[in-house]
């Protein structure tokens, strides 16, 4: 518990070494991945279950009960499979809405993709405040992460219209469109995590240790 | 039955992204984001392929619909890259954000382009 403080002084000190958390993030995993989160108890919070390490994976490996850290761990499992199952069905809900929205609120070729921009933004949002609260607020779980952030966030979301939207746009001469397309989803969506992490730890995260000198 | 084909191929678009990136995370220590990268630029190749298939060699809209905004929709994601490159930033990782965001975009737009190209 004690190591769980230094974690987070660790990575809030200006001007540290970039892999200085990494490090401690790993340790952290190694430390903590023998214990399945079901059991964990009151004793390892998701505030001190390595944070970062929690941040780097779209499941953080606690929430398995290996580490992909460890490259030893088997990848597959009755775990494994239960995960897959929870983040399929949050994906059977994800597509279809975004599918919807696109349905309900179509865009006309070689305009700007309207549609698609709100979805992502509003789902980086999102998953920016479901973050901090699944790894940094809520108790340990097993399944709210795969199902809402990997599974219906992730399917809602999506990278590769945005990608061949503005190619046909580059394809058609419409350079301006693409170049609108490109930054205006990058810088939004940038925007829309940073202030979704922001709000939600200003507005949940209190004992957090470090946390008043972010 | 078009929206249940596209909720059937985005619950295997979504697991598919989950699978990929733990394979590519397994075999990456660091912080820089490969797996989500690696997934977003080979998304980005198939629904060009697909586009470029329902533009010039027939493949239907319901088709292009349940593999290009179905599972290629799933399978690639704005909002982890968002997150992903937004962390970095925050632990002060800038290059690796920069780089993140222009790998990202410069190989997913190529991907595209040749998804599409192919297809023609």
């Amino acid at each position: 518990m004690a190591k769980s403080g230094d974690v987070r002084d660790v990575r809030i000190r200006p001007g540290m070494a970039v892999w200085a958390p990494v490090a401690a993030g790993a340790i952290m995993g190694r430390v903590s991945s023998p214990q399945p989160p079901s059991d964990a108890g009151p004793q390892p919070g998701p505030h001190h279950v390595g944070p970062h390490h929690a941040w780097h994976h779209e499941v953080p490996p606690e929430d398995e009960g290996s580490s992909v850290e460890a490259p030893a761990a088997p990848a597959s499992g009755p775990g494994t499979a239960r995960v897959v199952a929870v983040i399929a069905a949050g994906g059977f809900l994800g597509g279809p809405t975004r599918y919807l929205l696109g349905q309900a609120f179509p865009t006309a070729q070689h305009t700007f993709p309207a549609t698609t921009f709100v979805i992502n933004v509003t789902g980086s949002f999102v998953l920016a405040v479901l973050l901090v609260c699944v790894i940094e607020v809520w108790p340990p779980t097993r399944y709210v992460r795969p199902f809402s952030a990997v599974g219906f966030l992730g399917a809602y979301t999506t990278f590769s219209t945005w990608m061949v939207d503005t190619d046909r746009f580059l394809a058609a001469g419409r350079y301006g469109l693409a170049a609108l397309d490109v930054f205006g989803s990058l810088f939004s969506g940038l925007a829309a995590t940073a202030l979704g992490i922001f709000l939600a730890r200003a507005a949940l995260v209190r004992r957090s240790p470090g946390w008043s000198r972010a | 039955m078009t929206l249940l084909g596209v909720a059937i191929a985005s619950a295997i678009g979504a697991p598919a992204r989950y699978l990929v990136d733990r394979f590519v995370a397994s075999r990456n220590r660091g912080v820089f984001p490969w797996g989500t990268l690696v997934i977003n630029v080979t998304g980005a190749f198939v629904l060009g392929v697909l586009v470029g298939m329902g533009a010039h060699h027939g493949l239907s809209k319901q088709a292009v619909a349940i593999l290009g905004t179905g599972f290629c929709g799933a399978y690639t994601t704005f909002s982890t890259f968002s997150v992903e490159t937004v962390r970095l930033v925050e632990e002060r990782a800038f290059g690796k954000a920069v780089l993140n965001v222009g790998m990202s975009l410069a190989a997913g737009l190529l991907a595209g382009t040749a998804g599409l190209g192919l297809a023609q």
